[in-house]
């Protein structure tokens, strides 16, 4: 392990003497490079705003032109309209192939309001491939793990959202056209831009028998009158008419269903699980990841972006499911310090502190394939203050915070339009990038965060080295082997889940070079107790190799000349000793 | 696969060809079964001789690369009205199913031109069938050596060793069939019956039993794992990758539910058919022999079919009678009173089509050798005897319905001896199909040096695959219950339409909108779901009138059948001489239209 670590070190520095010198930088620019950042970005990324689909394609194209040997782009599938799901594959490609080390799945946005998990997922990979080489500890997770960024899994919806006139909550669901109020006919009455500024905001109309009034703090602010107060207005309620004459406003918009609620892990039908459409599986997008994933054994961990509240989430969805407790302990040390690493977050189990889930992404990554997987919700009103939020008859952070610290830009102020059933009414309210989505100048704050918690869960993911590897001579051209195999991160290469339902198959250690006669998994090695392995005893198929733990195998070897065992885990690398 | 998984599968379709009648293929191994190609042919025949009551489209794709047939029979072509969905053969090894949905659909297509019932059924309905919903697995059916076959084509690795498909079943003494195979060894837990020594009984150690054999499927251990058969070709059966208490990690249940594109295509039928207001399902899972009970959500408490709750355990009581009802038609119609009785084991298609689609579900398991009285009368005393055999032979010795104990299988008998069943089929298939029950026979096999194996058992497909001979005759009464099916969904219809001048132009309009069709427009689970569509109540004005009072268009809460109705009412402003349309409408009740006259 110790050589290993030099190795990886060495490497490190070489490349790093290799690329700019950072004195030199300070002469090129003038500048003193602050900590955290790279100090020469090959690709520079503004993040202060969120990118279109499009763009977010563009950016990982250049971040795989200028990072060749750190970064491949690809698709995994297409949405229901027909955008790719871009990948960025991110890990040193010169180390090993990116399939046959431990792998870190993120991605972003599966709600298409959510959209800011994809800019964290994005500066993920760009800070990875512009931070290798100033950092040896970057150098070190690239050149054994491998990260699978899919910055937007919901791409349709991101655009609806980035391009349309939406509010915070809008749209949820994908963009696959649903009957919502089964009426027959397809999104027929969704919102309406009445004022044609690109918002959805709300609808307001002057009425003495209203029962609201407006705050005498902040005159944009809708409170309701008192019992005994009499009121001003009536909320009339999301911008909008009723498109289709049946006596509704806004009944059957975009979607609807629930992306996260599609997952082929506890699935249930509308009555127990609303959003859940159709059938489990019945979306494109859902569908593609799932396929990945099926198909890449070595994703040992999973990070999903929704927003917000400020959660670090793990399953179980629901009160009837049950993580194995071996596994518990696993993500309650990676959630313990991702509540250091994210100030105002809190890790959670989805059923117990937050609300029941059937079908759910997370639920099925470690339900189904027994990965260890967090869902991140980004944000909340910890933000606006950094203190718990504050709400008052009058006001609230988030008034305050737009006031004090936005100027006022957070809100679309009322202004009176026509409404073609209600008469002369006002619409105003929260521009869709206020609440849920992050003001500017703290997005990189979130980002960095939130990548540093999730690299920190990478870290953690299993990797297997061959410890130690002894020889004793048994006489007559007899040797005994015996190979410590350890596992130098937390994750287990076989998670309890994995384990109990035989997901992934054994990690197999391998002896060649000699002649091996009788092959042993010695279950106690202080007692010196042995199973033998009767077929392919050269190679040893091990269950699972625990957190921070070892594993050891034996052989009887005839002849003599080097000796080389390798060990090779799906979920924990490979990696070889010769003797 | 387990041993007692695949000894309970044991079935035959390989018959003598002398005894039956239509031999399509000469050639074929399972004589008058239709393998992929034949089937889909048929329906491609069909089509082409009704081209205006039947066509053929493909909705999917197999593992395998064989196309799923969907098959239309209805004279109107439009999605817009009732239908009746049949899925058969999702369940590899039930190629009757295939063989009644074709044999169905010939009765029916033949019977239109004459049959007013059938004429005026398909008419106002429509009758879509997936005749062979997993078509890799069927084909196992028409292929050397023979045996059954759950799965699809899919690459599965059933053992986790990392290696795939290393190690499937042989013909080690070729006659062309994969057999049971037996060993002798003290160690193993099985023995032969008392009543019958062909059959072999899982010995009770703590009753004195001494188990004499070690059972297997016909093979060899390939990789040397000490393990038999443990990892064959082939991935998922489809009857089980439904989402209705899925079997997580199940045998060929598949890596999660809906993983296979055929089971997605099937749930993707549901979506593009709205009209579709029953399922009938050919399969192992029955629920017309013995109707499945409803049971009564809690008044308190955590009630199953919420968020908190979870999913629902059992039918909604309100839903029982009806589907009761259709049984009861069921067995008088066809007279099948007897025969697999698994209510639902999870992952099937027929608890899937009630639970998780909301429709009306039925479900007929067609035929089994230990309950078959065809053809037996004379024999009445050692077949016959017992009134209502429950225990089916497919399942009842099966680790599947064991295995999954507490799952889905719920009431099956446990305290039934197992065996009767088996006891049963032999003495039917003794008579009936003799090459159906393969005499134990030694062989020298290579992984059990100096022990005596031996082959034999029932042959693949016989227990529930009837011969081919006995087909016309099942088929006929199905046909008459599918008959009788189609007639019973819902259908709106407008009556009692009352117009009363209130003076100046003023109008008030009175109707009933009813179901004349038997089933009501809805299940209860239905309604849960939001699924099928409610019928939708539009009355358009022309221009000049208005409506003052009552809804341009309603969507009305479900219509119980039999005739129940619901009345609206309407205050239209118009010139009198004017007239209005009313009109209801929703996928799984067609549509009734009325002019009516403002005077």
């Amino acid at each position: 392990m110790r050589r290993s670590y030099r190795v990886a070190a060495a490497f490190a520095l070489a490349y790093f003497a290799a690329s700019v010198a950072p004195d030199a930088l300070i002469a090129q620019q003038g500048s003193l490079a602050a900590l955290g950042a790279p100090t020469n970005p090959k690709v520079v990324i503004t993040w202060d705003r969120y990118y279109d689909h499009a763009t977010l394609g563009e950016l990982a194209r250049k971040l795989e032109a200028a990072h060749p040997d750190r970064c491949r782009v690809s698709s995994i599938g297409k949405s229901i309209e027909g955008r790719d799901l871009w990948l960025i594959t991110v890990t040193d490609f010169r180390t090993g192939a990116a399939d046959a080390k431990p792998a870190m799945y993120i991605d972003g946005n599966i709600h298409s309001n959510e959209v800011q998990g994809s800019e964290i997922a994005l500066y993920t990979a760009w800070w990875l491939c512009e931070m290798a080489g100033q950092v040896p500890a970057v150098d070190s997770l690239l050149a054994h793990k491998t990260f699978y960024i899919v910055p937007t899994i919901n791409p349709d919806g991101r655009d609806n959202f980035l391009k349309q006139p939406n509010n915070p909550n809008s749209p949820r669901s994908g963009l696959g056209e649903r009957d919502n109020d089964n009426d027959g006919e397809l999104n027929e009455d969704g919102y309406d831009d009445l004022d044609g500024d690109g918002h959805i905001t709300s609808m307001r109309r002057r009425d003495p028998n209203g029962r609201w009034i407006t705050s005498p703090e902040d005159p944009r602010y809708m409170v309701r009158a008192l019992p005994d107060q009499p009121g001003e207005w009536e909320m009339l309620g999301a911008e909008g008419r009723d498109n289709d004459g049946d006596g509704r406003v806004n009944e059957d918009g975009e979607g609807f269903y629930d992306p996260n609620r599609n997952w082929p892990w506890r699935w249930q039908p509308q009555y127990v699980q609303g959003g859940s459409d159709a059938y489990a599986l019945s979306l494109p997008e859902t569908r593609a990841v799932v396929d990945f994933v099926m198909s890449h054994e070595n994703i040992a961990g999973a990070q999903s972006y929704h927003n917000s509240g400020g959660m670090i989430l793990r399953g179980p969805g629901m009160r009837q499911d049950e993580f194995r407790p071996q596994d518990v302990r696993v993500f309650d040390r990676i959630g313990e310090i991702g509540e250091q690493i994210l100030p105002g977050y809190r890790y959670m189990v989805v059923w117990k502190d937050l609300y029941t889930v059937w079908g759910g992404e997370l639920d099925w990554f470690y339900g189904s394939r027994g990965v260890v997987t967090f869902s991140n919700e980004l944000w909340s009103d910890f933000g606006y203050f950094q203190k718990e939020t504050r709400r008052d008859r009058y006001d609230s952070d988030e008034m305050r915070f737009d006031r004090l610290l936005l100027l006022g830009e957070a809100f679309v102020p009322w202004k009176a339009v026509d409404h073609p059933e209600y008469g002369p009414i006002e619409v105003g309210g929260y521009k869709k990038q206020y609440t849920r989505a992050i003001p500017a100048f703290l997005l990189p704050a979130e980002a960095h965060r939130n990548m540093a918690f999730t690299l920190y869960h990478a870290d953690q993911m299993p990797r297997v080295e061959v410890d130690s590897v002894t020889v004793r001579a048994l006489g007559n051209g007899l040797s005994e082997v015996t190979a410590i195999i350890a596992n130098r991160r937390i994750i287990p290469t076989h998670t309890q889940q994995d384990l109990e339902h035989h997901i992934t198959r054994p990690d197999y250690v391998t002896l060649t070079g000699r002649q091996v006669l009788a092959g042993f998994r010695v279950t106690d090695p202080l007692q010196n107790v042995a199973v033998e392995q009767r077929r392919n005893p050269e190679r040893i198929e091990v269950d699972n190799v625990a957190g921070m733990a070892t594993e050891t195998v034996r052989w009887i070897v005839q002849g003599s000349g080097a000796i080389t065992v390798s060990v090779d885990s799906r979920k924990g690398g490979v990696h070889s000793v010769r003797r | 696969m387990t041993l007692p998984t695949l000894f309970a599968r044991i079935g035959v379709a390989a018959l003598s060809a002398a005894c039956l009648a239509p031999v399509l293929h000469a050639q074929s191994p399972a004589p008058g079964y239709h393998d992929g190609r034949a089937l889909r042919a048929a329906f491609d025949n069909l089509a082409r001789q009704h081209p205006r009551l039947v066509s053929v489209s493909t909705v999917g794709t197999s593992a395998g690369g064989r196309p799923l047939t969907l098959v239309r029979l209805g004279s109107a072509s439009d999605e817009e009205r009732p239908a009746l969905l049949i899925i058969a053969n999702a369940h590899g090894p039930h190629v009757v199913g295939s063989e009644v949905a074709l044999r169905v659909t010939e009765r029916l297509a033949a019977a239109y031109a004459s049959d007013t019932t059938v004429r005026s059924a398909l008419e106002r309905s429509a009758i879509y069938l997936l005749p062979r919903a997993n078509p890799d697995a069927a084909e196992a059916m028409f292929t050397r050596p023979l045996m059954e076959s759950i799965r699809n084509q899919e690459r599965v690795d059933d053992d986790h060793d990392g290696a795939f498909e290393e190690d499937g079943p042989e013909d080690l003494d070729g006659d062309g069939v994969i057999a049971m195979m037996r060993v002798e060894d003290p160690a193993g837990d099985w023995l032969a019956d008392s009543a019958d020594a062909r059959l072999m009984r899982k010995g009770d150690r703590s009753k004195g039993d001494r188990g004499r054999f070690r059972m297997f499927t016909e093979g060899r251990d390939n990789d040397g794992d000490e393990k038999w058969n443990e990892d064959p070709a082939g991935g998922v059966n489809v009857g089980d990758n439904f989402s209705y208490d899925y079997p997580d990690f199940g045998e060929a249940s598949g890596p999660h539910t809906m993983s296979a594109a055929e089971t997605r295509a099937i749930g993707q039928v549901m979506v593009d058919h709205p009209g579709i207001a029953a399922i009938y399902v050919l399969g192992p899972e029955d629920n017309l022999i013995k109707a499945w009970e409803g049971k009564a959500l809690p008044t308190e408490g955590t009630r199953p079919g919420t968020s908190a709750g979870g999913p629902l355990r059992a039918i909604l009581k309100d839903d029982e009678p009806w589907m009761a009802e259709v049984a009861r038609r069921f067995r008088d119609i066809t007279g099948i009173k007897a025969g697999a009785e698994v209510p639902a084991w999870g992952g099937d298609p027929l608890s899937w089509a009630y639970f998780h689609v909301g429709r009306w579900a039925f479900g007929s398991s067609v035929w089994s050798a230990s309950t078959s009285t065809d053809e037996v009368d004379e024999k009445n005393d050692e077949v016959d005897g017992v009134p209502v055999e429950k225990a089916d032979s497919t399942k009842a010795d099966s680790a599947r319905a064991g295995g999954r104990a507490g799952r889905g299988g719920g009431g099956d008998d446990k305290k039934k001896d197992p065996l009767e069943a088996q006891r049963k089929a032999i003495k039917w298939l003794d008579r009936y199909a003799p090459e159906s029950v393969i005499a134990w026979h030694a062989i020298d096999h290579p992984d059990f040096p100096g022990q005596v194996v031996e082959l034999g058992g029932f042959r693949p497909y016989a227990l529930t695959n009837p011969p081919a001979a006995m087909l016309d005759t099942i088929a006929a009464g199905q046909a008459e219950f599918v008959k009788e099916l189609v007639s019973l969904l819902p259908a709106v219809s407008i009556r009692k339409v009352r117009v009363e001048a209130l003076g100046s132009g003023l109008f008030r309009i009175r109707a009933e909108i009813a179901n004349d069709g038997y089933l009501p427009s809805s299940t209860e689970v239905g309604i849960r779901l939001r699924m099928p569509r409610p019928v939708r109540v539009q009355l358009a004005v022309p221009d000049g009138a208005t409506i003052v009072g009552g809804r341009r268009q309603d969507l009305l809460e479900p219509l119980p059948g039999s005739g129940a109705g619901v009345e609206h009412t309407w205050l239209v402003r118009g010139s009198a001489g004017s007239r209005v349309t009313l009109t209801a409408q929703s996928p799984v009740t067609g549509s009734a239209t009325q002019t009516i006259t403002l005077r």
